[in-house]
Parts: C-alpha cells; structure tokens; sequence
C-alpha cells in the first residue's frame, strides 16, 4: 500500500490531497494563518485520519505553494505552477484537452499556458500588487460588508455592472464608498468589481497567449460571478473543475506518487 | 583660442546652476556605507559557497570589498597632475580618455539604500539605476566619486539625458551626444563628429595631446582587453561550468573602476585557471545544468537579487547581452589604416555600430545577438530582465518574446528592482521556468 501525498501552502490556505495506490482517496483545507509549517501539518494528519492512515505509512510527500519551503517535512518541493498544470492535465475538463489554466489564488493569479502534450510553454503571474487577485474581492466584500455567498449572488443579479476604473485595491476601495455615496446600486457595484478583476485577469491571460480549452482554479474559481465575468472577457466559456482550490495540491500529490513509484522500481532492479 | 575653439571646450553649461545637497546627516552615510560594504560581502560570500570556484576570483572579490586601495592610487595618480574622468554607459571611448591620459570610472550603481535619499533631487518615477547612481555618488558611498575631475555621460535613455542636468549643478558634466537611428547614414557622420570633438574637448581638458601613436596604442590595449573577455565567453560555452555568470559578473564590475592593465593580467590569470580546470573536471555545477542567457536591464553592483535567485535553483547564467556584463568590452574597433581618420572613425563605429542598447528605435539587432548568443552557449532558456521604471527595455520585451517564442526558445520576463521585497515572488519565476525547461530537455 502506497500512500503519498501533495501539500499546497498557499498564502490563505493550506491544501491536503492524498493518493493512495495511484487514485486520489481524501483530502483537507485549512488557513494558513502565520505559522506555515503548524498549518501543513494539522491538514495532513485531517487528510490522513480521513482514510485511517498513520504518518508511517505516508511514503513520501511533494510540497508546493507559496510557503513550500517553510516547512520542515515533505521529500522535495515544486513550484505551484508547475503542480497546477500537472493536476489539471490529470483531470482533464468535461470538454477537451485543456490548453490553458487560469488560477486565481489568494495572493496571485497566474496564467499557464500548455502545448498538445501538457508541458508548460508559457506561464504569466500577477505584479506584487493584489489588483486582480482573491484578496481584491475579499478586501471589496469587507468594506461592503456582504458575506462571499452573497457578495457572488449579487454580484450575478445586477443588469448594468458599475464602473471600477482604479486596479489598485486601497482606490478601487474609496471609489466603491464614492459609488455607494452616489446611490448606485450595491449589485452593479459589486458586479463592477468583478468586472474590473475579470478585465486584468483576461489581460493578463491575452498576454501569456490563452487558448480554449481554458481551466479555471484556485480558490477563486469557486466564485461563479467571476467565472461569468471572465468568460465574458475572454468570449468564451472556461472550465471550472470540482474543488478547484485542490488542483495544486492534487498536482503536487501526482508527482509524489510519480517519483515514489519511479523510487520502487529503481530500487527492484538494483 | 578662437572663439569657437572656447565654446567646444566649455560644452553644456548650467546656467541656473542650483546647489541643492541631498539631506542626509553623517550617521546616515555612515550607515549607508556600511550597508554597501555588508551587502558586498554577502554577495561574495554565497558566491562562495559553489564549490571549486576559482581562486583567481578572490582579486576581484577584494577589490570589491575594499577600495581603499584604488582610491590612494588615484589619488598619487591626480596629485602627478593625472585627471580622471566619470562616466556613465558604455558608449564613451576609453580609448579617448586612456590616450588624452586620464583615467575613466564607470560610476552606475545597483545599490537600492542611495535610492531614497537621491529622491529628493530626481523623480521618484525614475529607475532604480539613475536614482542609486546618483545617491550613491552624490553621498560618497562610493569613494571614488570625488576623485573625478569631470563627468561624461552619454544621451542615452531619457533617465541619463536628464541626469546630466541634475549632475551638473555638483560638477562638470559633457553630454556625448548619441543618434536616435543607427541605421540612418547621418547618423554615423554625426557621431564620427562626436567622436571628433570629444577627442579635441579631452585634449584641452587634459592639456595633452592624443597622437597617432598614443591612440594606435590605446585602441590595440582595448583589443586585448577585448580578447581576454572573449576568451572567458568561448570557455563557458562548453559544457563544463568552471565558472559562474554570477563570477563573470563580479570581474566585470571590478572593470567599472580598476586599473586596466592590473584587471587584465589578474584575468589573464583566471582565464589560465579556468582553462586547467576545464582540462582536470574541475567544475562547479554538474554538465546536465540547465543553461541561462540573460538579455535586459543592466545589472550593477551589488545588485545581484535576480543573478542569486538563477544560480542558487541550481541553473547557471552562460552568456548574457547586459551592457554591465557581457556586452561591456565585447566588441573591437576595426581598422586596418592606422591613420587618425581611420582610428576616428572605427572607435565610432565600435560604440554605435554593434550597440544594441534599447535608446535606438529598434530592438532587431539585440535579437539577433540573442540568437546568435543563444545558440553559441546552448542556453536552455532566455530570461529578460526589466529594471522597473526602465522603460526602453519593456517597450522591446513583446517583440523579443514572439521572435523567441516562434524559435522555441522559452523566455521569461523579470521585472523587478533593486529592494528585496520582491525576491520570494521572483524565485517563484524563475523556479517554475528552470522545472519548465527541465520537462522540456
């Protein structure tokens, strides 16, 4: 019994994805908070418990994200950008092949562009700035005080998206308190939000060369009113897996698994 | 002198000259300095930490740590009656200077702590390199600042014209005056005339002749020092890694403000070295390395974020076009007439013709160097480096980038500064283009 594991530490959140024996069998999410290594562990051991796994048996571990070097377990470490393209091309979409991966993490965004035998060609990630990233909305919601379900649900309502013309977050936020003070409607605020992400993350993807079919994930990608607005942007529809926020892990998990099964043989024909 | 003789030798003149200082008490330089001299250090220090690396560096590794030394020798150098002259770019002719006997410094600086402190004299919305340079200078981080009797700074990128204004209300600036399209037949008349009377400005300047003698001598010192460097690019075209892009840069920025004749036998030295290592495997990373060219901004001491950030995910810099590094004395003046016209003529058309800084109109001819280089040292994959601010170099990244990627050659833009705050994203970069190169070998 082989089990392996991928570990994402992203800058919100920490992603578990566990193979067993070659198949995906659990896995777990929890805020990253200040202490990274504390935060993989505990996801691990949830993710482990869920199949009744000891840390023994865990064979060997692939960590990624942003803090994949913070932590002090784990075999070797790879960038998320590879880990996202490898669990994509693992999952495929209900459509196609996928030919390019949008991800829109907590920090970053990044565009990833793939050739007909799934290896990277091209990949593009946003500036230090947040313009464009989950934490844009997120800072957006707060100042709007809307709960995320119901900042998506209105966001989807409105009929005349608002205006946002400042990319950058702390403007973009006094310009939604002088959109409120002018009576606009809180759906086509929210709704002009979404737009002005979609609008730099479509950009953003134009500029790395995006082509259907285009996989959408990352925490993100739970969001349906950004899907609409990119798919808007972009004008065409784009895919958005289960569990989107796992794909990285998922990634990292498939080349664990990968380079265990390559370190049996190996040491078989010794 | 004729009246015309008279307004040559001033050249620009600040008419509303300004003293303004930059604002900055002592403990502050002497905080500063003390950065610089822990940041060097740092440098050299990860430097070191590649094994076999050759003992022939450990000269350049000193002089950066301690100018002290070059400072008294100039200084013995000024007190015969010697002059030595600052400047900026690569497209002032040494040969000029060496010959009217005066010594040139290159005086660009990589150092992001004078960044601030220059802010107060130039726009925020500057390069990182303009602004660095010109605290650096200004507070005496450098020590070899005050030792210059004169500036020459080429009209380069919009940053540098300006500079010379700037500057000019602390010393005596010329501008040399470059076209903007190389390939237009005036151009090369005009800058031969540049060349003309910069060599008449110098002779005055110096009080000494240029001969025919004196420059046929300097041009052919160049030519050596053009050849040793070029020895050290067909080394690290091989397979073997005997020496890092990380060391070639560290020589290079020794070059800024060494005596020419000491750098060139202590490369004589390293190249002897580099050769036995490459004949015993005596090599620093493994031959399966994945290989780097660096194309982009300039990179100055001890601005290395990016160059460590490569070398340290274990891929090495093989080649690069930087005008700090590679680019710096690669080409030759070419001439077979040893007459003054002939050697006029051929130092101008060394700094103009096979310049590929981004101030000309067009960027083709750096990517045909980009090409050729790409191809001579096998690089794996191309990384663009953009100083943030540096506009010139991100006006020419898409057509780089589509010429490349139609010829499969992976490249990635880096965009960055000289602050460290930015360092985790751009490892993030950097490492996932080395893991794409590496599914792609």
């Amino acid at each position: 019994m082989a089990v392996v594991a991928g570990v994402d530490i992203g800058s919100t959140t920490a992603k578990v994805v566990i193979i067993k024996d070659g198949k995906p069998v659990s896995s777990a999410i929890a805020l990253t908070g200040a202490d990274c290594n504390a935060a993989a562990e505990s996801v691990l051991n949830k993710a482990l418990a869920q199949i009744g796994a000891s840390r023994d048996e865990l064979k060997y571990v692939v960590s990624t994200g942003y803090g994949r070097r913070a932590i002090d377990f784990g075999n070797e470490s790879i960038t998320e950008i590879s880990a996202n393209a490898k669990g994509a091309i693992y999952l495929g979409s209900a459509k196609g092949q996928v030919k390019s991966i949008i991800d829109v993490g907590g920090q970053d965004t990044k565009a990833i562009i793939l050739d007909d035998n799934g290896r990277i060609t091209n990949f593009i990630m946003n500036d230090k700035c947040a313009a464009g990233t989950g934490r844009f909305l997120e800072v957006i919601a707060r100042v709007l005080q809307e709960p995320m379900d119901n900042f998506v649900k209105l966001s989807i309502e409105s009929k005349e998206p608002a205006t946002i013309n400042s990319t950058c977050t702390v403007f973009a936020e006094s310009e939604v308190v002088s959109l409120i003070a002018k009576k606009v409607s809180r759906q086509d605020i929210i709704a002009g939000i979404h737009k002005s992400v979609a609008k730099r993350i479509a950009d953003m993807g134009r500029a790395a060369g995006i082509k259907p079919i285009v996989f959408f994930d990352g925490g993100g990608a739970r969001n349906l009113a950004l899907k609409l607005a990119i798919e808007k942007e972009l004008g065409f529809e784009i895919f958005v897996p289960q569990n989107p926020q796992l794909i990285v892990a998922l990634g990292a998990a498939i080349i664990a698994h990968e380079k265990y099964s390559k370190s049996l043989t190996a040491s078989e024909t010794k | 002198m004729d009246k015309k003789e008279e307004m040559e030798f001033v050249g620009y003149q600040n008419r509303y000259p300004m003293k303004v200082a930059i604002q900055v008490n002592a403990g502050t330089v002497k905080e500063l300095q003390q950065n610089y001299a822990k940041l060097t250090l740092n440098n050299i220090k990860r430097m070191r930490a590649v094994k076999n690396r050759p003992r022939a560096l450990e000269y350049f590794d000193n002089a950066l740590l301690d100018k002290t030394a070059r400072y008294q020798e100039l200084k013995k150098f000024k007190d015969a009656g010697g002059k030595v002259i600052g400047v900026f770019c690569i497209q002032v002719p040494d040969e000029l200077i060496y010959a009217a006997g005066a010594v040139p410094l290159r005086l660009s600086c990589g150092f992001y702590d004078t960044i601030s402190p220059a802010e107060e004299i130039i726009p925020k919305n500057t390069c990182p390199l303009i602004k660095s340079s010109v605290g650096f200078n200004l507070l005496k981080i450098n020590p070899l600042f005050e030792l210059c009797d004169l500036l020459i700074i080429p009209t380069t990128c919009d940053g540098k014209k300006k500079m010379i204004d700037v500057l000019s209300n602390y010393t005596t600036v010329w501008p040399l005056t470059l076209p903007d399209d190389k390939d237009n037949p005036e151009s090369r008349d005009f800058w031969v005339e540049q060349i003309k009377m910069l060599k008449s400005k110098l002779e005055k300047f110096t009080s000494h002749s240029i001969t025919k003698d004196g420059l046929k001598n300097q041009i052919q010192r160049m030519h050596k020092r053009t050849s040793l460097v070029r020895k050290i690019f067909d080394i690290r075209k091989d397979k073997k890694i005997v020496i890092t892009g990380r060391d070639f840069y560290t020589v290079m920025q020794v070059a800024f403000f060494d005596d020419i004749d000491r750098w060139m036998s202590r490369v004589e030295v390293l190249v002897q070295e580099l050769i036995n290592n490459q004949k015993s495997n005596i090599t620093m990373m493994p031959d399966s390395t994945p290989r780097i060219h660096i194309t982009g901004s300039s990179l100055v001491w001890p601005n290395m974020k990016l160059l460590h950030i490569i070398e340290e995910l274990n891929a090495v810099i093989v080649s690069d076009d930087v005008c700090s590094i590679g680019q710096y004395y690669y080409n030759p003046a070419e001439l077979d007439d040893w007459s003054m016209k002939a050697m006029l003529d051929a130092i101008a058309d060394k700094y103009l013709l096979p310049a590929i800084c981004p101030i000309f109109v067009h960027s083709d001819d750096r990517i045909d160097r980009v090409l050729e280089l790409v191809e001579q040292f096998k690089a794996d994959g191309v990384i663009y480096h953009i100083l943030r601010l540096c506009q010139v170099f991100d006006y020419e990244f898409s057509k780089v980038y589509r010429v490349l990627e139609k010829k499969n050659i992976p490249i990635l833009k880096a965009e960055t500064e000289y602050s460290e705050e930015d360092a985790g994203q751009i490892k993030t970069r950097v490492e996932a283009f080395i893991e794409m190169i590496e599914a792609k070998k």
